[in-house]
């Protein structure tokens, strides 16, 4: 069991209510598919990857941030047991889509990336230390079911 | 993963606009690591203080970021220029090299805070290559069992101004290994 302190919550709480899931989801997996390329193994099928300006116009590439960042949204909801709401997500991730769960790291790398851009000062240590905790949670919980 | 001339060019051109901040981005780093990853502590247990803003939190940001931006300048010889700082970290600071992807991490974290409009991803991407390009630089003189081989190895590489500090730093360490104090 995670233990979450006052502040965490409410500051995970927070950010999350306030953020634009369509802009920082589409802003987050482009800047992971630019700054580590080889995540684009993951999307063959997505059309022209070609260059960053290609990437982050990419309608493919916006919709599926969309996809993750809601993913997301099931951890802000289930902050006490994201173990089991992220049970069957993490099978997919490990059976069917065979992701190296190291590139969850390198994607929540991103997201806190673009979330300090959004929040600025305000974005401070303690923010960004709550925030960075809940996202390893989240990537925990992904891992979990992976054998 | 070796830096293009573009990678380079990026590099040099935020590295211009954000040097008149550079004091400050070190403290904020500094700061972040300390908060966000409180393992990274224990390399700083001689300090009074050690939270965001504190004194030697701000003193030693200065310290980081210069050393960053002279690296900035030795861009096309990482290795070379950094010798002796490399020397220093593997034989007097013992830092776990896994630490140094931390504080490249935090240092991102704060450029995006601070410079939100000049850090694109395609800026991100080359200042990440170019802080994993230091930290490799910064981990070359690690587990070099022979001093004497490895001075003369890394000699070959750099200029001659760091061939005389490398050999210089190796005699101080040989000359005297029990609490030797390393001036920098």
């Amino acid at each position: 069991m995670v233990e979450w302190t006052e502040f965490e919550r409410t500051t995970i709480q927070d950010i999350f209510s306030k953020m634009n899931y369509d802009v920082v989801g589409q802003q987050s997996l482009a800047r992971c598919l630019i700054v580590y390329p080889w995540t684009q193994r993951y999307f063959g099928n997505f059309g022209n990857l070609y260059n960053a300006a290609a990437i982050m116009g990419n309608p493919m590439v916006a919709a599926h941030g969309r996809v993750v960042l809601h993913g997301l949204d099931k951890a802000v909801k289930n902050m006490d047991n994201i173990k089991a709401a992220y049970a069957e997500l993490s099978v997919l991730h490990s059976e069917k889509l065979h992701v190296d769960p190291d590139n969850f790291r390198l994607l929540g790398d991103c997201l806190t990336v673009v979330v300090a851009a959004q929040l600025g000062a305000a974005f401070t240590p303690e923010v960004q230390a709550a925030f960075q905790k809940f996202l390893a949670v989240v990537i925990s919980s992904l891992q979990r079911q992976y054998h | 993963m070796s830096l293009s001339d573009k990678d380079k060019a990026a590099v040099k051109a935020l590295w211009a606009k954000i040097s008149p901040k550079a004091d400050d981005i070190g403290a904020e780093a500094l700061g972040r690591m300390l908060t966000v990853y409180p393992q990274t502590k224990t390399y700083f247990a001689h300090w009074a203080d050690l939270s965001p803003g504190s004194g030697p939190v701000k003193k030693h940001g200065k310290v980081i970021m210069g050393a960053v931006g002279d690296a900035v300048s030795k861009i096309d010889d990482l290795v070379g220029g950094l010798a002796a700082l490399s020397e220093l970290h593997a034989f007097k600071l013992r830092v776990d090299p896994a630490n140094f992807k931390i504080l490249t991490h935090n240092i991102l974290v704060t450029l995006a805070v601070n410079f939100p409009a000049d850090f694109t991803a395609e800026v991100h991407v080359a200042v990440d290559k170019f802080l994993a390009a230091l930290s490799a630089a910064l981990a070359d003189k690690y587990r070099l069992t022979h001093h004497s081989g490895a001075s003369r190895a890394s000699a070959n590489r750099g200029t001659s101004n760091d061939k005389a500090k490398v050999s210089d730093a190796i005699n101080k360490i040989s000359n005297n290994r029990k609490g030797f104090f390393f001036m920098f």
